[in-house]
C-alpha cells in the first residue's frame, strides 16, 4: 500500500500537481533503476531539471516557496525568485537554483544539463510512482551519457564506481 | 562511456523492478535516510582510538 505523501515524495507531488514540467536527473535519478536501499548512492541532494521555460521556473518557485522551501543562487541566498527579468535570464542561461529546506533537504532546480537538452531526456523519461503520483526521471542511458558528457573528476569517478556496482542493479535472482 | 556500461544500463532499465508505474517512494526515502546518517556522524564526536 502506499503511504501519505511526505518530505521529498509530498515536494515531487506538489510540482507535477501544479503542472511543473520537470524530470529528474543525476545520481538521484540513477537511484531510481536500483533494486534495494542498500543499492542506492549516497548523495546530498535531488536534481530536478526543469523545462527551460520563464513560466514553468516561475511556477516551481511559487510551490517551492509555499511549501518553505528557501533558495540559493552559487551558495548565496536568492532572494529574487518574482523578479521576471532574473528569472528570464537564469532560464536564458541554463543557471542552476538550490532549493532548501530544514526538514525535506535540498531539492536542486536545473535549467541545463550536459549533454542532453530537457526535450531529449523528457522524450524517453520513465514515469513511477511516488507517493501515488507520476514522477519522471531521466532513461538509465541517458542519466549516465550526462554525467560522462560533464567531464567533471566526480561525474567519471562515479561512472567508474556504477559499473563496478552494476551487477548489483542487474540481479535479477 | 563503455559498451559495457550502455548494454546494462539498457538491460537494467527493462528489470521487472524498473518497468513504468514501479512504486519508487522508497528510494527517496533510502536516500534522505542516508543523508540524515552521515549528517549525525559529521557531528559525532571523534575519539582516539589508541
Amino acid at each position: 500500500m502506499s503511504e501519505p505523501a511526505s518530505g521529498i515524495s509530498r515536494t515531487l507531488s506538489e510540482l507535477s500537481g501544479a503542472g511543473v514540467a520537470y524530470v529528474i536527473v543525476g545520481v538521484g535519478g540513477i537511484n531510481f533503476y536500483a533494486r534495494t536501499p542498500a543499492q542506492a548512492f549516497a548523495t546530498l541532494d535531488l536534481d530536478a531539471l526543469l523545462e527551460p521555460t520563464f513560466e514553468n521556473l516561475r511556477n516551481a518557485l511559487r510551490v517551492l516557496k509555499e511549501l518553505g522551501y528557501k533558495f540559493e543562487a552559487a551558495g548565496e541566498p536568492f532572494l529574487d525568485h518574482q523578479d521576471e527579468a532574473v528569472l528570464r535570464e537564469v532560464v536564458r542561461i541554463g543557471a542552476s537554483l538550490n532549493a532548501l529546506h530544514p526538514e525535506v533537504g535540498e531539492l536542486d532546480l536545473l535549467l541545463s544539463v550536459s549533454g542532453f537538452s530537457y526535450s531529449e531526456l523528457a522524450a524517453d523519461a520513465v514515469e513511477f510512482r511516488v507517493a501515488k503520483v507520476g514522477v519522471h526521471v531521466g532513461a538509465l542511458e541517458k542519466l549516465l551519457r550526462s554525467k560522462q558528457a560533464s567531464g567533471r573528476p566526480k561525474d567519471l569517478e562515479f561512472l567508474r564506481a556504477f559499473e563496478a556496482r552494476a551487477s548489483e542493479y542487474d540481479d535479477d535472482s | 562511456m563503455t559498451a559495457r556500461l550502455v548494454e546494462l544500463a539498457r538491460r537494467i532499465q527493462g528489470r521487472a523492478w524498473n518497468l513504468p508505474g514501479t512504486d519508487k517512494t522508497w528510494v527517496l526515502r533510502a536516500m534522505r535516510e542516508q543523508q540524515l546518517f552521515r549528517l549525525e556522524v559529521s557531528k559525532a564526536q571523534v575519539v582516539g582510538t589508541r
